[in-house]
């Protein structure tokens, strides 16, 4: 599952071929708006029409075609996961799967309300419907990541891969070690600190922070400013150095740590969305059951 | 002093020693560019250590902050012989035995070298949520096991638990039936509380909707819709309680929450009931039929008429108009302004009219004495031949006892009381009083004074009849009207009664009446109406909608006997 991250905006940002630039959302002049448009229309509609002899709700027989079409959709939507991993037929088939898989989502939330009747409560029917809720926002939010992070990413990144970063910041720790081997204890330390104490990355909050709990190059950095104050004799040419050096390294470990942070926005609503859908689908099993049972 | 310094670097293919000699008072260990033993790894401190010669010994002095060992033992001074091995940060240093002409050997090991930068960045960093803690797939199966577990799991086995005895007092752990109640499609009505903790109670057999069986078990009473042997068996089958009553909808349970139900057949009622009478019904605003009230209309029967502008025959002359006329009408005791109230008078519930009797709404205006004597004296109402008897013995008494004042009477009637009568006097008496009833009967029963002035009389020869009045009460018996309900308005909004001259106009609503204020159940600027706001589902004149099946007893609680043992 997690090796899919890395291809999850794939089909936004480049798909076909080079030139031709269609974002899944209008994928064939928005053929997957309208059509769902159209079936939330003709459920509101049918809604507004439908005089039942009980209070509105899902056991009607308008609530039970509205149930039965919210039941589909789930899990054709659902499907889309595994079909997403299996295709073979090029990007552009995904790409017509992910325009329906958005937009019939979208619908979803319409026929799942009109199905409830607008009656809510403490059981598995209104949990149910909130699943729904869930797992369509973290949709709508990875949508928007989609949207927004691929060219902050890009801008961010300035043509560098992860690598690149990576030997950038090394280098940079071999300057300050260095400069540093002919210096003070105490400077010494310091640039110890910036070298050994410092990562990217880290755990999940971490990430989607953009920075850890702790920087041994940003604490190196505060704590040589504090040194700089002080007289320090002939050693004041190499510290000055020194605070040149960590400051280029906490600029790259900056952008570094903002890529990362892009990258784990982009991934992580899939956290909430895969195993919430996953989940939707038991209690949807569980809402029908629990009808017919009694 | 002279000491040899050898830097050893280990390899696989054997160790590589580099030796210099070096030349000083005393060594300086450290990163200082200075020091005789140069321990150049940035964590060390400038000046570690210092080695010094004391009677042809090595002794250590710690001058750094870096923890110091000497074959394991912390140390900051001491004596080192051959073979010693000191630890200094990443460092090994070992005394060896110094060769020829010089004091002291000292190899130089570093042990940990700081690694390679990029290596140390890539293996302490972990990038992409992948490699964190959070696994989708653990998620998903968690989020799915836990849902499964308390929304199916539970449930079932608190369902199976509760229904495990058939008397249905079974129960499940509370936690069971917590979840159990997440099925429930929504509250429970007031009255079915009490016994809602056990699903079965109503939900006899599971994948199968409430049966009637499981309402009559409780409410076997019930009246009937229609007579099953005038609706076509499909029909019959498909009136249940469960069309009507919707249970899980709040506290208040829906009751023909909609008239579709009751559409379902009305809206055609021929196809169900090929023989009824009954004219096809919609809603209210537009596909109700008009009224048919019953009146009589040959004074005789009772029967439903088609048209409000039929005549009835009630065999009773009164005309409103008469009695609401402006200027009022001479009483007893003059003019006298009626009102509608002062005759029909609403029966205690307040919703329909108490039958007008005589006494209280006419005895006031219309006097029934037949004479002036006896304090004017008066026939009873209601009954010709006690009314009859009433004024023969009235005369009959008079002739006997004499005395009266009537001064066209013979001596004979006019005697001082007391004085006996003779043979003679006693036929005359007999002949006078005969005359006189004959004469007042007359006046009774008169079409300008007496009986007629109201009631149809029946002169035969065997005397004077009233006609029985036919005025139906409650003219629309499916229909329950409230009077109280409708205090608001007054009376001739709905009954044109200032206006009729004839007591044969039907004085009753028109359904347009009705439809001034009462619309159909989508009506947004009148009083949304439905069947159910004048019908009543349940007829009282018909049985049993789902009786008691033979051998069951009715499930409905008895009220506790609060005394027993007495008689």
């Amino acid at each position: 599952m997690s090796d899919r991250a890395g291809t999850a905006n794939t089909p936004m940002r480049a798909h076909g071929g080079a030139d031709h630039h269609e974002s899944f959302l209008v994928y064939r002049k928005f053929k997957w708006l309208k059509i769902a448009a159209l079936l939330s229309l003709v459920c509101f509609i049918a809604y507004l029409v439908h005089q039942p002899k009980d209070i509105p709700n899902g056991g009607t027989w308008l609530g039970y075609t509205l149930g039965g079409t919210g039941a589909a959709l789930i899990v054709w939507l659902t499907w889309f996961g595994y079909r997403k991993r299996a295709y073979s037929s090029g990007a552009g088939r995904v790409q017509a799967w992910l325009s329906a898989h958005v937009y019939l989502g979208l619908a979803l939330v319409v026929v799942a309300t009109l199905h409830s009747g607008f009656r809510f409560a403490w059981n598995i029917h209104t949990f149910t419907y909130c699943l729904v809720l869930i797992v369509v926002a973290s949709g709508i939010f990875g949508v928007f990541t989609y949207a927004r992070y691929p060219s902050l990413m890009t801008a961010n990144r300035r043509g560098l891969t992860t690598a690149q970063m990576m030997a950038n910041i090394g280098a940079i720790d071999a300057e300050l070690r260095t400069a540093a081997s002919s210096l003070g204890d105490k400077l010494a330390a310091l640039v110890v600190k910036a070298t050994q104490e410092t990562k990217v990355g880290g755990g999940v909050w971490e990430q989607l922070r953009g920075r850890p709990r702790y920087c041994g190059t940003d604490e190196a950095a505060r704590e040589l400013q504090t040194v700089l104050r002080q007289d320090l004799g002939a050693e004041e040419h190499e510290a000055r150095k020194l605070m040149v050096l960590l400051t280029r390294k906490s600029q790259m470990l900056a952008q570094m740590r903002r890529d990362i942070q892009y990258k784990a926005m982009m991934d992580i609503w899939l956290y909430v969305h895969v195993p919430l859908a996953i989940a939707l689908v038991v209690a949807l099993a569980t809402h029908v059951f629990a009808v017919f049972f009694y | 002093m002279q000491a040899q310094i050898t830097s050893i670097t280990r390899r696989a293919r054997g160790d590589l020693r580099k030796s210099s000699v070096v030349t000083g008072g005393y060594l300086r260990i450290g990163r200082n560019a200075h020091s005789e033993i140069l321990l150049s790894d940035l964590r060390m401190a400038m000046e570690e250590a210092e080695l010094h010669i004391e009677n042809g010994e090595l002794r250590l002095i710690r001058k750094g902050t870096n923890p110091l060992t000497v074959n394991g033992q912390g140390t900051n001074t001491g004596l080192l012989k051959v073979g010693d091995e000191l630890r200094l940060g990443p460092y090994r240093l070992v005394i060896e035995e110094p060769p020829e002409g010089v004091d002291a050997a000292i190899g130089v090991e570093l042990v940990t070298p700081l690694s390679e930068d990029v290596e140390r960045l890539t293996s302490t960093s972990r990038i992409g949520l992948a490699n964190t803690w959070f696994s989708r797939r653990g998620f998903a199966w968690s989020l799915a096991l836990v849902i499964a577990l308390l929304f199916l799991a539970f449930p079932l086995a608190g369902h199976f638990m509760s229904r495990a005895s058939q008397d249905g007092s079974g129960s499940a752990p509370a936690v069971l039936a917590a979840f159990h109640k997440t099925w429930s499609a929504g509250e429970v009505s007031n009255p079915h509380k009490f016994f809602s903790s056990n699903c079965a109670n109503c939900h006899e057999q599971s994948f199968k909707t409430v049966q009637d069986e499981a309402c009559a078990s409780c409410h076997n009473t019930v009246n009937h819709h229609f007579d099953p042997a005038t609706v076509t068996p499909a029909a019959a089958g498909q009136l249940s309680c469960t069309n009507c009553h919707k249970e899980h909808r709040g506290p208040v349970m829906a009751s023909g929450a909609t008239q579709g139900v009751c559409l379902d057949c009305h809206a055609d009622i021929k196809k169900v009931a090929p023989n009824t009478k009954l004219a096809n019904a919609g809603d209210f605003s537009s596909g109700h039929p008009p009224f048919h009230p019953i009146v009589s209309l040959d004074g005789k029967t009772l029967a439903r008429v088609d048209s409000m502008d039929a005549k009835q025959q009630s065999n009773l002359k009164f005309p409103h108009s008469t009695h609401l006329a402006q200027g009022g009408v001479r009483g007893q005791t003059g003019m006298v302004k009626l009102e509608c109230s002062n005759c029909h008078v609403p029966e205690r519930d307040g919703a329909l009219m108490k039958p007008v009797a005589f006494e209280q709404s006419c005895a006031n205006c219309h006097s029934l004495a037949f004479t002036a004597e006896g304090g004017g004296r008066a026939v009873p109402h209601g009954n010709p031949d006690l009314a009859k008897r009433t004024v023969e013995e009235f005369f009959s008494k008079v002739a006997l006892d004499g005395g009266s004042v009537d001064t066209t009477a013979p001596e004979t009637i006019r005697r001082r009381p007391g004085v006996p009568l003779t043979d003679p006097q006693r036929l005359e008496a007999a002949q006078w009083a005969k005359v006189k009833a004959a004469e007042a009967m007359e006046i009774v029963f008169d079409d300008k004074r007496g009986c007629g002035s109201c009631h149809t009389v029946q002169k035969t020869d065997a005397g004077y009849g009233i006609v029985p009045v036919k005025i139906s009460w409650v003219s629309m018996p499916e229909a329950h009207f409230n009077h109280a309900k409708h205090a608001a308005v007054t009376c001739t909004n709905c009954h044109n009664a200032p206006a009729s001259t004839s007591s044969a106009d039907i004085l009753l609503p028109q359904i347009a009446t009705c439809q001034n204020c009462h619309g159909g159940v989508g009506e947004t600027t009148k009083v949304a109406s439905s069947c159910m706001t004048c019908h009543d589902l349940h007829r009282k004149e018909l049985g049993p909608m789902r009786p008691l099946p033979a051998g069951k007893t009715s499930r409905m609680p008895q009220p506790v006997a609060i005394r027993s043992g007495t008689n």
